[in-house]
């Protein structure tokens, strides 16, 4: 039976600058939404019997143990914390490879994940998921259909809507808006207030970090952009739209 | 030797004509045209490899033949559309490269580096990275808009294919596709989840015929299911400079704010005049985004 991995990740909710660098540090964390639907189709498909079981992993500092802990109230059966000093800044490459040797470990059948993340991320995991993997990628999806054999989504990559199915095992990135999220109960989440996280280093998931990568050099405060804006109410304000849009309009 | 050209990988030429625009001027720069990309003269690169046998939106199947196109590339460019992040990932994990993001500006450093920069912080700081030289990296860009100088190219042809696609791909609703008008319109009326509901875009729409205007959408809307994706404007769609760029009920969430911060213009309608989008506002209408627009379409249609 099917057991698909859902990685989460645990992120600030904005970035700071402290001493020239960008940092998280002192920054308020919690479960980005985003992958609360990847969460939540994956919940639904283990109710209907389409999975036998839902594993969410993060890949972050031992305090993302509250991110998962929160993914066991939204559902999931297991939560695994990849934490160890050596992938303090871990790039893409880096946290596929870990998803993907979880993936191993926990004998997942489907990676489902979000296809980006709040804080101002790449957007490439998903892709980089399913080339350490080597199976095939779903993209984008809206809605996704899973049964024993292959996982069939709806989606939009710009061209129009389309249905795409891939044969499993595979990786699905999911967006927003088709899936609602739930909320847990104050009584989801207080039973998993204790609840036991499965924490593994570098040496158990076999992965080490990259060697050469990017390196932050140095953050500068953007040339001011603020626009000090008028601000009108209804009347003027359609006055002043028609009269720029004639002119925007005359200028064409 | 020489020093290994800076590479963009695109599947159409003005994609790539952009993508050319993040990188220095100076730098050896060579175009990878992936499938039935268009007319290649003039692209301001050193060289052009047309690949026509490469195309596809699978990175399993177009993969491996774009990453032995680039291989020897000092850096390669993609776009940061899904297809674009897509192959950009796959090739990080396969072809064991970094990967950085987001970029708007690259060149080379003195010592044969290279050196990234882009917007964080919701555009208020700029972050340079650096890979050291010898080192090849994956870069995600967000071009800027900017004139650049035609070239003329080398042309060269690729009989490289692509391979088997385990995915199984049908179109819904063929209406529905068709590239989006928003590169290069002069003007974007743009909707946000604050114009109520998919049974109020009509009058936008109409607006935007009206005004000659591309109908734009925040991810929200998108996401929402009232506008195709081809229509966001965002970090994650499409990145828009027009004249005038008109957004009804959008607050500005910083992944909006991403594509349509180097508009001239912008005239935000909204009920809350301390939503984040007056922040890059020149005209801020405190009312009813519906209201707005059935009071402009009046007076636009009198007015012919």
């Amino acid at each position: 039976m099917l057991t698909i991995l859902v990685p989460v990740k645990d992120v600030s909710i904005h970035l700071r600058v402290k001493e020239g660098r960008l940092t998280r540090q002192g920054v308020p964390r919690r479960l980005d939404s985003l992958h609360e639907t990847p969460l939540e189709w994956a919940r639904r498909a283990r109710e209907s019997g389409l999975a036998a079981r839902v594993v969410a992993m993060t890949l972050g500092p031992a305090g993302a143990a509250d991110a998962l802990r929160r993914t066991l109230a939204l559902g999931a059966d297991e939560a695994i914390l990849v934490s160890d000093h050596a992938f303090e800044g871990a790039d893409v490459r880096t946290t596929a490879r870990v998803i993907a040797a979880v993936a191993g470990r926990v004998g997942a059948g489907l990676v489902a994940c979000g296809y980006e993340s709040a804080d101002g991320s790449s957007g490439a995991v998903p892709g980089a998921v399913a080339g350490s993997l080597g199976w095939p990628l779903l993209s984008r999806a809206g809605l996704a259909t899973v049964d024993g054999t292959s996982l069939t989504v709806t989606r939009d990559l710009g061209s129009g809507p389309e249905r795409a199915a891939a044969p499993l095992p595979a990786v699905v990135s999911f967006v927003e808006g088709a899936i609602e999220p739930r909320v847990p109960t104050l009584r989801e989440i207080m039973a998993v207030r204790s609840a036991g996280i499965v924490t593994l280093s570098s040496a158990d998931v076999g992965v080490r970090p990259a060697a050469a990568n990017a390196v932050d050099t140095g953050v500068t405060a953007a040339p001011a952009s603020r626009r000090t804006p008028t601000v009108l109410g209804f009347d003027d304000g359609v006055d002043s739209l028609v009269a720029l849009l004639s002119g925007a309009g005359s200028d064409a | 030797m020489p020093e290994p050209e800076v590479t963009v990988v695109a599947s159409d030429v003005a994609t790539a004509r952009r993508l050319l625009g993040v990188v220095q001027p100076g730098t050896p720069t060579r175009a990878v045209l992936l499938g039935d990309a268009g007319d290649a003269a003039g692209l301001p690169a050193g060289r052009v490899v047309l690949a026509p046998g490469l195309a596809g939106q699978d990175p399993a199947a177009v993969g491996p033949g774009v990453a032995a196109l680039v291989a020897g590339a000092g850096a390669v460019l993609l776009d940061s559309t899904q297809p674009g992040r897509d192959l950009a990932g796959w090739l990080s994990a396969t072809a064991d490269l970094p990967l950085v993001w987001q970029v708007d500006a690259l060149r080379r450093t003195p010592d044969g580096g290279i050196e990234v920069e882009r917007a964080v912080m919701g555009g208020s700081h700029r972050l340079t990275q650096r890979v050291p030289p010898g080192q090849p990296v994956i870069v995600l860009a967000r071009p800027l808009p900017v004139e650049v100088e035609p070239g003329r190219p080398v042309v060269e042809r690729s009989a490289l294919s692509s391979g088997p696609s385990a995915l199984e791909i049908v179109p819904l609703d063929p209406a529905a596709g068709g590239a989006s008008r928003l590169a290069g319109a002069r003007v974007v009326v743009s909707v946000g989840r604050g114009i109520g509901g998919r049974d109020q875009l009509g009058r936008y729409q109409r607006l935007a015929d009206v005004t000659g205007a591309a109908l734009g959408a925040s991810r929200a809307a998108v996401d929402s299911g009232w506008l195709p994706f081809s229509h966001q404007v965002g970090q994650t769609g499409a990145t828009v400079a027009p004249d005038l760029y008109l957004a009804f009920g959008i607050s500005g969430a910083v992944q909006h704010l991403a594509g349509m911060r180097a508009s001239k213009r912008v005239v935000a309608v909204n009920t809350d005049p301390d939503a984040p989008i007056s922040r890059l506002a020149d005209l801020v209408i405190v009312a009813d985004a519906g209201a707005v627009a059935d009071e402009l379409l009046r007076r636009l249609e009198e007015g012919r």
